[in-house]
């Protein structure tokens, strides 16, 4: 409802013309406009409480926006400038609040719009990688190389022109970094140091040569551009690789103004704390620009083509080179591997070239002929053996016949840690590897019961013992180390042991196996005749064409014995002869004997010590004689007489000749002469050899001297039947 | 929290200064930079109760007074460090009036005043009592041997802690 002021001015104009009717004109009013008077009191009441309006608008306001909004759009004009002021205010006394509202829809956007900066970037690099075997590829990887960075580094740096690298925002007085922004792959040092540093030398540059403070706004350090865009209490340093236009410096004049403008009080009283300038970091990541290089025109792409195509032979040539050479070498690995005695510990490959390390058995084949064997170029690859002993039963066995060098007529064995040896070996040999076997690596034991022991003196013996008169040797085996010897033997032929020691050789080589036989020699037929017949020393036998002659002297019986044998023995013989050379034979005994003389030492029983000899003849005269009248059946006596010389009574001559006889007797009886056969006789000086009286003519006189008798007659009727 | 502070490390020439920086961190340039811009800077982080704080150690060149470069270095360090070599008094002197200095510069900041090779007690030149008169005037003083590394941290741990007192 609308009310109209009119009575108010009324009511005011008429009390201005006359107060004195004042009463009444209200009683007239009362009368007049009772009930309507106390409305408008109300309504004026109503209109002058700002209170009761503004209630009264706020009801009526929204639907008033909305009808209006709907006919034009006078409202928004109306409202943009306060709007517009009012969220300057707002930032100016507390951004927070209008951060905080729009960082869940800014932060997400500038994320946005760095990963869609990444993805070009890494699109670009990978069109770079894919034109990497290009010429200028090549040459990127050269400059990589040389440089020491990595060919994505190089690369980025040719398909850009610039790129900000790092952003440093820094309190101007105590070098602290208020914010830092930097590139992911660029390798930076602890901000904080560095902006420290950066200040300290401004300062210094700006100390040292009264530098106006704005002056030092780029520092150049060879592929590096610090920009510093100063404020008066914070400066940003802007480190980029490259040459960036000028123009996008602005943007960074922008930022440390901003930075100044909304926090002039936090900067000027800046005590450490950097929390309230985190919110520039995202600023900051937005102004890390780069530009890059507008892509070339392409010159010749058939050169292009051509070169990737010789590049790409070159390559496929090299692949099959470098497959071929990796097979060469795995199938000599495997060949390596599966030769006893190399152990391989590690292959690989090392400057283009395969390595083997391992261990080899020094009688291992050379590794270099099994290369060769395997088509191996030996400069494609090297090797490190280590000398090792191999326990394989054939290394084993090769190192004995190395070590032990047995030669063709010993084979030498291996089993289960024995070393055996077979064969024939000499003795030197034997006492050798019976030395050594056992200090060979893998041998326990050596054995050599199967090894004969061959003896230059052994075979010369079994030769000579062939030539033996009476020994036949049919054949020679050997077992266990000992000769086995068969054949015949005559019972007459030589002692085989007494050979065996003649030949200075053990008993312990050999083992006969030899049968009796009869030699057809004519000593051992005559030797054989001789048992038979069994001769007295005076008998000669003598066998021509077959034929036995006997001769000499024999008793009658024996003759007689003889003849029964003729017959059967071819003898053929005459009686007489043998009588007369057997006397010849004993006449010449007993002269012998009788011709002896003894002499002694002066007044001595004893014989003179150079009679010795001639005494030990004189027994084996006797001892002969002995012998032949025995076989012969004769009865013989010796009479031995003592002499001495002139000196002395001739019962004290008497005394000491048959002294000196008894001496000779016991002499004989010592040799097992038959006492019974002897008598003694003492001359004295009766019967001097000389009749001198000088002392040599008594040197003859003292003597022993004897005297033969042999009665054949006796003895041939005694032992006639 | 995080904080970061600039330190600088003051005294004359050859008091140890840099020996203490390097007991105490490892930083990443050279002490090359001393001889030629006059300062190295290093970095340590201590954590005190909630507290993280960055501290940017300022090693300056030492000689007995402070030139036009090296005040500039000063400028807006939270604190310092005014270290002396217990063995030779002359520098003991020049710590005290270099503070003289570096209060006018900087007003009244945080300090600590270190007395460095202490592991040369038997050449100790400085008495207990002039020490003790520097304390009972609110100074804080430590002995300090960069060679032995005894006191080091508990230096750089009581100027922070001096620091987030401010």
């Amino acid at each position: 409802m609308r009310e109209k002021p009119v009575p108010i001015h009324a009511q005011e104009s008429f009390s201005s013309h006359s107060t004195a009717t004042n009463s009444e004109f209200t009683e007239l009013q009362q009368l007049l406009f009772g009930l309507e008077q106390d409305q408008i009191a109300e309504l004026q009441d109503r209109l002058n409480d700002l209170q009761l309006r503004t209630r009264d608008i706020s009801e009526v306001l929204p639907e008033a926006i909305l009808e209006r909004t709907r006919q034009d759009n006078r409202i928004s004009e109306a409202l943009l400038p306060n709007l517009e002021q009012a969220l300057k205010d707002s930032i100016q006394n507390d951004p927070k609040t209008l951060a905080s509202v729009l960082f869940p829809i800014m932060v997400p956007s500038i994320r946005r719009a760095i990963t869609s900066a990444l993805r070009e970037m890494i699109q670009s690099i990978n069109q770079t990688l894919e034109k990497a075997f290009s010429l200028q590829g090549l040459k990127w990887r050269i400059e990589a190389f040389r440089k020491k960075k990595t060919i994505g580094e190089i690369v980025l740096l040719h398909q850009l022109i610039y790129r900000v690298e790092q952003i440093f925002l820094v309190h101007r007085a105590s070098g602290l970094v208020l914010q830092h922004v930097v590139l992911p792959e660029v390798e930076d040092q602890d901000p904080d140091i560095v902006a420290g540093m950066l200040t300290a030398i401004r300062d210094f540059a700006h100390d040292s040569f009264n530098l106006q403070d704005d002056t030092l706004n780029s520092l150049e350090l060879g592929e590096l551009i610090i920009w510093i865009e100063e404020g008066p209490l914070a400066y940003l340093a802007i480190v980029i690789r490259g040459n960036a236009p000028i123009k996008i410096r602005t943007q960074y004049q922008d930022i440390i103004q901003d930075v100044h403008q909304k926090h002039y009080q936090k900067l000027e009283h800046f005590n450490g704390d950097v929390t309230p300038f985190e919110h520039m970091r995202e600023r900051l990541q937005a102004c890390l620009f780069h530009a890059k290089r507008p892509e070339q025109e392409r010159g010749r792409p058939y050169l292009t083509y051509a070169l990737a195509g010789i590049l790409l032979l070159w390559f496929g040539l090299w692949a099959y080179q470098s497959y071929q050479k990796q097979a060469q070498f795995s199938r000599y690995v495997q060949r390596l591997n599966s030769t006893p005695s190399f152990i391989i510990t590690k292959t690989g490959k090392e400057n283009g070239r395969f390595t083997i390390t391992g261990l080899r058995d020094p009688l291992a084949p050379e590794p270099a002929r099994l290369a060769e064997q395997e088509q191996l170029d030996p400069s494609l690859f090297r090797e490190e053996w280590t000398p090792y002993c191999s326990l394989q039963p054939d290394f084993i066995l090769q190192r004995a016949n190395a070590m032990l060098k047995p030669g063709g007529a010993i084979q030498l064995k291996y089993d289960s840690g024995t070393l055996s040896a077979e064969g024939s070996a000499s003795r030197t040999w034997l006492e050798t590897a019976q030395r050594l076997a056992p200090i060979l690596p893998g041998v326990s034991r050596f054995e050599s019961k199967d090894l004969v022991i061959t003896d230059a003196r052994i075979e010369q013996f079994i030769e000579s013992l062939r030539a033996t008169p009476g020994y036949v040797i049919t054949h020679v085996e050997i077992q266990n180390g000992k000769r086995i010897l068969s054949g015949f033997q005559d019972p007459l032929a030589q002692d085989f042991e007494e050979l065996l020691q003649d030949a200075g050789l053990p008993p312990d080589d050999f083992i006969l196996r030899l049968e009796s036989y009869q030699a057809q020699y004519p000593r051992f037929i005559l030797e054989r005749i001789r048992r038979i017949l069994d001769p007295a020393p005076s008998v000669q036998l003598e066998l021509k064409d077959h034929v036995l002659h006997v001769s000499g002297m024999a008793p009658q019986s024996w003759i007689d014995r003889l003849v029964i044998h003729k017959n059967l023995l071819s003898i053929s013989f005459g009686i007489d002869a043998i009588k007369r050379s057997g006397l010849q034979a004993l006449e010449a005994m007993i002269q012998s004997i009788e011709e002896r003389v003894l002499f002694f030492e002066k007044s001595e029983n004893r014989i003179r010590s150079d009679q010795e000899e001639k005494f030990g003849e004189l027994v084996r005269d006797i001892q002969r004689l002995i012998s032949f009248s025995t076989k012969s059946g004769w009865s013989m006596h010796i009479t031995i007489i003592g002499h001495t010389c002139d000196i002395g009574t001739t019962e004290e001559n008497k005394q000491l000749s048959r002294e000196r006889a008894k001496n000779i007797l016991d002499r004989f009886v010592a040799k097992n002469l038959d006492s019974s056969l002897f008598t003694i006789q003492e001359m004295g000086y009766l019967s001097p050899l000389r009749k001198g009286k000088t002392e040599e003519d008594r040197h003859y006189n003292r003597r022993v001297t004897f005297q033969v008798e042999v009665d054949m007659e006796s003895a041939e009727e005694g032992k006639r039947p | 929290m995080i904080l970061k502070k600039k330190i600088c490390m003051i005294g004359s020439y050859a008091v140890g200064k840099t020996s203490l920086v390097r007991r105490f961190v490892k930083g990443i340039f050279s002490d090359h930079y001393l001889t030629t811009v006059g300062v190295k800077i290093d970095k340590k982080t201590i954590i005190i109760d909630s507290w993280t704080v960055d501290l940017l150690l300022w090693d300056l060149e030492g000689n007995g007074t402070l030139s036009s470069v090296k005040s500039t270095y000063l400028k807006n360090a939270a604190g310092y460090f005014l270290v002396a070599d217990g063995a030779r008094e002359a520098t003991f002197t020049d710590a005290l009036s270099l503070q003289k200095e570096v209060e006018a510069l900087l007003g009244k900041v945080p300090f600590v005043l270190l007395l460095n090779k202490y592991d040369l007690t038997n050449q100790w030149s400085i008495s207990p009592e002039t020490i003790a008169e520097l304390k009972t005037q609110g100074w804080s003083v430590l002995y300090t041997s960069a060679k032995d590394g005894l006191g080091v941290e508990e230096a750089f741990t009581l100027l922070t802690q001096k620091l987030l007192e401010v």
